[in-house]
C-alpha cells in the first residue's frame, strides 16, 4: 500500500477513518500509456564522452556511424539538442508520441533546479508567446520499440534548436529574469487512454564561457540585466551529472505468483551535489510495497512473463531507466 | 418571582409508563456500575411518590447556585435538648410552603422534650457543603430550620418524631430515618442532584452585549454529544459556524477564513486556541464557564479581527473549598485542582470580605502516540514513528481586594505544546530510500494579568499586561521554519459611568514582538493547499532574521441606554500593524430596540481589520508592504422570546472582504499582495431551549454563500469553507438524576472542490500536474461539492456518586445514518478520476472523569 500526501495528512488528524482501504488508482500499474522518461542529450565528442554519465551511442545521420550523445543539463544557447520520449503501454497498444505546444514565459524566477524547472505557482505571472528562436522537428526514423511483451517500450526522437543568447535577452524586462520554456506532447494509443506530459526548462549560458557573460553583462546597454542576477545564473547553469542506475536486481528463479519478491537497483555514484533524487517503479500486475524506493517489494497476481521499469531522475534534468522481464511461477 | 413546582406533577402512588421505561433504562446501566446505597432517598421526579403530605413547593429565595462553603461537620448526631430552636441556624429559613408558618414553633410545654438533631448537609458526589437547605421533621413540618452556609443545621424534634426530610431546589428531597443514637446517616447527610433542572432559565438568560452573540454555559457545552467536551468544538453547532474539517474544533465563521478569528481568555489574547490539526481547543473546559461568540458586528473593544470574536470566559469567583478532577480517556488524560489559599476569617471589618486568593491548576497530556503500534502493525500500512502528542496545562489565581475602593484581579499561565514526528515510505519522495519524513513542534505559553480598580466617580481602570511566547519549529520534507516570538502587551482601558444612560470606555493596547526567524521553504500558497499548488516547482525562499515589531490599537466604545428599550454601541478602533502600510481607523455602530418584553429588533455595522499572516508580511519571505486585510459587516436582527424557557434568535449578514492577501501579479519578487475580494451573505437561525424540566437543547440553521474573486480571472467562485446549508439539532435529556443522555444531529452541504479534467505528466518532477478546463486563476474554481453530510452523535453519561467524589462514565457514538460520511477526496495520481474518502460508519469514545 502507497501513502498518498492527502492520507498522510489525515493518518494524524483522524486515526480512525478507513484510509487502510486502498482504493486509489495505482499508477505503478501499466495499464494504460505512460510516458515517465523524456531526457535531452548533446552530442560530444568520443573522448569527451568518456566517464560522463547518461550517454548513448545512436545513429542519428542515418550515415551507420554510431554518435556519442550524453545527458545534458541545462540547455545551452544556440545548441541542437535531441529530445527522447520514451513510451510505455500494455502489449498489444503501440503508441504514437507528438509535441503539441511550444512555449514561452517571460519574467520568470530562475529557481534553483539548474534550469530544469519552470516554477508553476508563478507561472501566472508571465506572458505567454510563441517562441521565435526555438524550433523542434520530429526524428521518425529514430523511433524503436524496444519491448514488445509482457510490456511495450518505445523511443520517440525529436532534434531541439535552441535560441542564441541574444534571443533569450530580446524580451527582458528590467527587474525580471531569463525566459523559460515549456515543450507539451501527447502519447495515444488505440483503446486507451492516452498521456500528456511536458517538460520545462531554461537555456542558461555555459558558465565556462565568460564571454557569454560578458556579453550578459552589456545586454541592454545600460546594465538591464544586474551582475547579481549574472552571478545567479552562472551559479544555476554549471552542467548537471545526470543519475545513473545499475540494472534491476531479482531473484528472477523465486518470482511466484502472491509471493513476495524483493526487486532493487542501486544508484552509481552520489548524486550531483546532492541533488534529490525521485524513484519511480511500473510493473505489469499485482502489488508494490513502495514505488519511490530504489528496494522494496514486489507481489506479482498473474503467473506467466511479467516486466519491471524502474527510473530515477534527480529533479535537475536527469534520468535514467532499466526495464526487467521475468517469468512468474504459479 | 413566583413559586414554581420543582418537579412534574405526577407525585402520586402509581408508577407511569415514563417511570417503567426509565426504570429499565436505569437498571441497563446500573447492571455494571455499583451503586453505593446510604441514606433513603427519594426522588420525586424519578420515581413519582413522594411522602404523603409532604409540602409541595418552596420559598423561592435560593434559586441560584447552592451556597456551598468550608464543610465542617460530620454525621447527624441527636441529643436531649431543653433549648428552643437555635434562632442563628434558622433565623434566614423559610418555612415549607403551604401550611407552613413563617417562623418555626416551639411549644413551651414541648420545649423539656424535644430533641436536638445536628449534621452537615453536604452534595452527593463531591461533599461541598449544601446552605439554605430545608431541613424539618419529616411528620410535622412546622418544625424545621434552614442549613447555614457551612451546610451545617441544629434543628429541635419532638420525641416521637421518626424522620427527618431535606429539601432542596436541584435535588431530591432526602428523608433520614431516627432511632434511639440519632440520625441513621450511615457516612453522613448527603443530598443527591435531582433529574430535573432548576428553573433557571432566566437566569441564564442574560442580556447580550453583542448584536450577533451567541452563549453557551459550560453545561451546555460539556454534554453536547460528538464534542467531546471540547468548548470550542461545541461551538460548530451554532448557526453560520462551520468546521474547517470533520475532525477538526477549528471554525470558519459568516464566510471568513479560520485565520480571520480571534480567541480572547477573558481579555487575553491567545495566539492559538487549537492543537494540532485543530483537533481540539487548548483550554480546556473545566477552566472555563462558558463561551461567548460574536459571529459578526462586534463593537470597539476587539481589534485584529475580521471574522469572529470566540470569547472563553473564566471563573472569576474565589473557589469555596478545594476541589479537582481527573478524566482518562482513550487518547488523553487531564488533571485539574481549585481552591484558595490565604483566605481569612472575619476579624475585622477591613477583611470581613477577605476571600483570599483563588486557584484554578489544570494539566493535560495525550497518549495517541502509545498506540503507535496500531498504525505500523503489518508491512502494509502507514509507517508512522509518532502519532501527534499533546500537551497543555493552565494555572489561574485570583483574588479582590477591598482596599481603597475595591479591584480585582486574576494572573494567569497558559501553555500548550503539541509534537509530531512522520517518517513514511511516500509516494513523492525525494530521495532513493523513498521515504518522506516530518516533524513539528509547536509551543506557546501566556503569561498575564487583569487587573480592575474602581476610582471613583464611575470610573473604572482595567489593566491587562501580556507576554506570549511562541515557538514553532517544523520541518517537513526539506522545508524548515523556526520562528521564535516574544510578544508583550499591555491592553488598558478606562471605563467611565456618567450617567445610568452613557458609558464610555477607551483604551489603548500597545504590543511590542521579538521575532527570530530561520526559513527555507518553499513559497506556500495564500489560501492553503490545493491540487494545484505544486510543491517541486514553487519558488523556495530563505530567511533568516531578528527583527522587532511594535504594533498596537487604541479604540472608543460608547454605550448609550436612552431608555430601557434602546441600547446604542458606537465605537471606533484605530489599528497600526507592523508596518506604516498597515493603518486603519474601523468605526462601529450598533444597536438594540426591545418592541416587548418577549421582542427586540438589532442591527450592526461595521468596518474590521486584521494584521495579514506573518508569515506573508516578513522582509524576505513575504512582502513588507502589505496592508490589513479588511472587512466590512452588516447585521440585523430579531430576538423573540416565548414560552417559559424559549428563545430564538434570527439574523441576516452581509460581509465584504477586500484587500484580503493573494499571489502577487504584477511584481513576482514580491510574492504576495493585498490583491483578493470576497463576500459572504447569510440568514442564521437559533431557536434554544433553556434547561428546564428533564431536558434542554437547541436547533440551529444557517444559509450562506461565501465567496472569493479571483484576481486574475475576475471571477467570483466559491470558497473553501462554504456550505450552504447547515442544520444542528443539539438535547440533553436528564433520565435520572446520575443519567444524561444527549444527541445532535448534524447536516450539512458538502464541501466545495474545483474538478480536474485530467493530469500532465511533468517531465521534471516525475508527478502529474492537474488541469481544469476553463480558466483556473490563482484560487481554486470550487465549481463542485462534495457529497452533504449528515452525522448522527449519541452521548451517554452516568454519574457515580459516591460520598466525597464522584466518577462519571461516558460514552459517545458518531455515526453516519445514510453510510459513512465524506470526511475527504482525492485524486487519482495521474488525475484521471477522483475518490472520496469516508469516515467510518460508527465511531466510539469512551472515558472516565472522577471528580471531588
Amino acid at each position: 500500500m502507497k501513502i498518498t500526501a492527502t492520507r498522510v495528512g489525515l493518518v494524524f488528524t483522524a486515526f480512525a477513518l478507513n484510509s487502510c482501504a486502498d482504493s486509489e488508482k495505482k499508477l505503478y500499474l501499466l495499464e494504460e500509456v505512460r510516458t515517465p522518461v523524456l531526457q535531452f542529450y548533446e552530442q560530444v565528442e568520443t573522448s569527451a564522452a568518456e566517464g560522463r554519465r547518461g550517454c548513448i551511442d545512436l545513429d542519428v545521420d542515418g550515415d551507420a556511424v554510431a554518435e556519442k550523445w550524453c545527458q545534458q543539463f541545462p540547455l545551452r544557447p544556440e545548441a541542437t539538442v535531441l529530445l527522447r520520449l520514451v513510451g510505455l503501454s500494455p502489449p498489444g497498444a503501440p503508441v504514437s508520441a507528438s509535441i503539441t505546444s511550444i512555449r514561452q514565459f517571460v519574467n520568470l524566477p530562475l529557481g534553483t533546479s539548474r534550469g530544469a524547472r519552470l516554477s508553476a505557482a508563478t507561472a501566472v505571472n508571465s506572458k505567454e508567446v510563441q517562441p521565435e528562436s526555438l524550433s523542434l522537428q520530429e526524428r521518425p526514423n529514430l523511433a524503436r520499440t524496444l519491448v514488445e511483451e509482457p510490456l511495450r517500450l518505445q523511443e520517440f526522437y525529436f532534434t531541439l534548436k535552441l535560441p542564441s543568447v541574444d534571443d533569450l535577452f530580446a524580451g527582458f524586462e528590467a527587474g525580471g529574469s531569463l525566459p523559460g520554456y515549456t515543450v507539451a506532447y501527447e502519447a495515444t494509443s488505440p483503446d486507451h487512454r492516452n498521456d500528456a506530459g511536458a517538460v520545462s526548462f531554461f537555456v542558461l549560458p555555459d558558465p565556462e564561457k565568460s564571454d557569454l557573460y560578458d556579453g550578459l553583462l552589456n545586454q541592454g546597454g545600460d546594465a538591464r540585466i544586474s551582475p547579481d542576477v549574472v552571478e545567479q545564473i552562472k551559479k544555476q547553469a554549471r552542467t548537471n551529472t545526470p543519475p545513473e542506475m545499475s540494472e534491476v536486481a531479482a531473484n528472477a528463479a523465486a518470482a511466484r505468483k502472491d509471493k513476495e519478491l524483493e526487486i532493487s537497483f542501486t544508484l552509481l555514484g552520489d548524486p550531483d551535489e546532492g541533488a534529490k533524487q525521485r524513484v519511480q517503479w511500473f510493473v505489469t500486475n499485482g502489488e508494490l510495497e513502495a514505488e519511490a524506493s530504489a528496494k522494496t517489494k514486489w507481489i506479482p497476481k498473474k503467473s506467466g512473463n511479467a516486466g519491471l521499469i524502474a527510473m530515477v531522475r534527480d529533479l535537475q534534468g536527469g534520468v535514467d531507466f532499466r526495464f526487467l522481464t521475468l517469468n512468474v511461477a504459479p | 418571582m413566583g413559586l414554581r413546582p420543582l418537579w412534574p406533577a405526577h407525585q402520586g402512588g402509581k408508577m407511569n409508563v415514563h417511570v417503567l421505561v426509565t426504570r429499565w433504562l436505569c437498571a441497563i446501566a446500573l447492571l455494571s456500575l455499583a451503586r453505593p446505597v446510604q441514606a433513603q432517598s427519594t426522588d420525586p421526579a424519578a420515581n413519582g411518590a413522594t411522602e404523603g403530605g409532604a409540602p409541595e413547593g418552596l420559598a423561592a429565595e435560593d434559586s441560584t447556585a447552592e451556597e456551598v462553603g468550608e464543610a465542617s461537620g460530620a454525621a447527624g448526631t441527636v441529643e436531649e435538648s431543653t433549648a428552643p430552636v437555635d434562632s442563628a441556624a434558622s433565623s434566614d429559613a423559610a418555612a415549607p410552603a403551604g401550611d407552613a408558618p413563617s417562623e418555626p414553633v416551639t411549644a413551651p410545654a414541648e420545649e423539656a422534650a424535644l430533641r436536638k438533631v445536628t449534621g452537615v448537609v453536604r452534595v452527593k458526589g463531591t461533599g461541598a457543603p449544601v446552605g439554605g437547605a430545608l431541613v424539618f421533621q419529616s411528620d410535622n413540618k412546622k418544625r424545621f430550620v434552614k442549613s447555614s452556609s457551612d451546610g451545617s443545621f441544629v434543628l429541635d424534634l419532638e420525641p416521637a418524631a421518626a424522620a427527618v426530610s431535606i429539601r432542596k431546589p436541584g435535588f431530591n428531597e432526602l428523608e433520614i430515618q431516627l432511632n434511639a443514637d440519632g440520625l441513621v446517616t450511615g457516612s453522613g447527610v448527603f443530598l443527591e442532584r435531582s433529574a430535573t433542572y432548576r428553573e433557571v432559565g432566566i437566569i441564564r438568560a442574560r442580556q447580550k452585549t453583542e448584536v450577533s452573540q451567541q452563549s453557551l454555559e459550560r453545561s451546555d457545552l460539556e454534554n453536547i454529544a460528538g464534542s467531546g467536551g471540547d468548548a470550542v468544538r461545541g461551538l460548530q453547532s451554532l448557526p453560520s459556524v462551520l468546521p474547517t474539517g470533520t475532525f477538526s474544533a477549528n471554525i470558519v465563521v459568516r464566510g471568513g477564513a479560520p485565520g480571520d478569528n480571534q480567541f480572547y481568555y477573558d481579555r487575553l489574547r491567545l495566539p492559538f486556541v487549537f492543537h494540532l490539526g485543530g483537533l481540539g481547543s487548548v483550554v480546556p473546559l473545566r477552566m472555563l464557564t462558558g463561551v461567548d461568540l460574536y459571529a459578526g458586528g462586534f463593537s470597539a473593544l476587539y481589534p485584529n479581527a475580521t471574522s469572529a470574536i470566540i470569547q472563553l470566559k473564566s471563573d472569576t469567583s474565589v473557589p469555596e473549598r478545594f476541589a479537582g478532577e481527573a478524566e482518562v480517556s482513550l487518547i488523553q488524560s487531564s488533571v485539574y485542582v481549585e481552591g484558595n489559599m490565604f483566605r481569612k476569617e472575619a476579624e475585622s471589618p477591613e477583611t470581613a470580605n477577605d476571600e483570599g486568593v483563588g486557584y484554578r491548576a489544570g494539566f493535560r497530556r495525550s497518549y495517541l502516540e502509545l498506540l503507535t503500534p496500531l498504525f505500523s502493525a503489518g508491512g502494509d500500512g502507514p509507517q508512522l514513528l509518532t502519532v501527534p502528542q499533546i500537551t497543555d496545562y493552565q494555572f489561574v489565581l485570583n483574588g479582590k481586594h477591598q482596599r481603597g475602593r475595591g479591584g480585582t484581579w486574576q494572573f494567569y499561565l497558559l501553555g500548550a505544546a503539541d509534537r509530531l514526528k512522520l517518517k513514511a515510505r511516500t509516494s513523492f519522495s525525494d530521495n532513493a530510500e523513498g521515504e518522506s519524513s516530518f516533524s513539528l513542534f509547536n509551543y506557546f505559553e501566556v503569561m498575564g494579568l487583569r487587573y480592575s480598580m474602581q476610582i471613583g466617580n464611575g470610573l473604572g481602570l482595567t489593566f491587562v499586561p501580556q507576554q506570549t511566547l511562541i515557538i514553532i519549529d517544523q520541518r517537513f520534507f526539506d522545508n524548515k521554519v523556526k520562528v521564535k516570538q516574544s510578544a508583550y502587551s499591555l491592553d488598558s482601558f478606562l471605563t467611565k459611568n456618567f450617567s445610568k444612560t452613557f458609558t464610555a470606555v477607551v483604551g489603548l493596547r500597545p504590543e511590542i514582538e521579538f521575532n527570530t526567524t530561520d526559513v527555507d521553504a518553499i513559497q506556500f500558497p495564500t489560501g492553503g493547499f490545493s491540487p494545484f499548488f505544486d510543491p517541486d516547482t514553487a519558488p523556495r525562499n530563505t530567511e533568516k532574521r531578528k527583527r522587532r515589531v511594535e504594533s498596537g490599537a487604541a479604540y472608543l466604545d460608547l454605550l448609550f441606554e436612552p431608555s430601557d428599550k434602546v441600547v446604542l454601541n458606537p465605537g471606533v478602533i484605530y489599528q497600526r500593524g507592523t508596518t506604516s502600510y498597515q493603518e486603519e481607523i474601523d468605526p462601529r455602530v450598533s444597536g438594540r430596540y426591545r418592541l416587548t418584553d418577549a421582542h427586540a429588533v438589532k442591527a450592526a455595522w461595521g468596518q474590521y481589520s486584521q494584521r495579514p499572516n506573518p508569515a506573508f508580511d516578513t522582509q524576505d519571505y513575504g512582502n513588507p508592504r502589505l496592508r490589513m486585510e479588511r472587512a466590512d459587516h452588516y447585521v440585523v436582527g430579531w430576538e423573540y422570546a416565548f414560552l417559559n424557557n424559549w428563545s430564538s434568535d434570527i439574523q441576516g449578514y452581509y460581509k465584504d472582504l477586500y484587500q484580503l492577501v493573494g499571489p502577487n501579479l504584477r511584481n513576482p519578487q514580491d510574492i504576495y499582495d493585498n490583491n483578493i475580494k470576497g463576500r459572504a451573505k447569510g440568514v442564521e437561525v437559533l431557536v434554544k431551549k433553556n434547561p428546564s424540566g428533564r431536558w434542554d437543547g437547541w436547533l440551529s440553521y444557517g444559509y450562506s454563500i461565501s465567496e472569493r474573486q479571483d484576481p486574475l480571472s475576475k471571477k467570483w467562485r466559491l470558497s473553501d469553507f462554504d456550505r450552504t446549508h447547515a442544520v444542528s439539532l443539539v438535547g440533553k435529556y436528564k433520565v435520572t438524576g446520575q443519567w444524561t443522555l444527549g444527541s445532535k444531529l448534524e447536516y450539512l452541504t458538502g464541501s466545495p472542490y474545483t474538478d480536474i479534467k485530467g493530469g500532465v505528466y511533468n517531465q521534471n518532477t516525475g508527478r502529474y500536474r492537474p488541469v481544469v478546463s476553463g480558466e483556473l486563476g490563482v484560487i481554486d474554481v470550487n465549481d463542485k461539492r462534495a457529497p452533504d453530510y449528515l452525522q448522527l452523535d449519541l452521548r451517554s453519561d452516568y454519574d457515580v456518586w459516591l460520598d466525597t467524589w464522584s466518577y462519571k462514565w461516558f460514552i459517545e457514538l458518531l455515526t453516519a445514518p445514510l453510510g459513512a460520511n465524506v470526511v475527504g477526496g482525492r485524486w487519482a495520481p495521474d488525475y484521471s478520476k477522483r475518490e472520496w474518502i469516508r469516515g467510518l460508519p460508527v465511531i466510539p469514545n469512551l472515558g472516565i472523569k472522577a471528580s471531588f
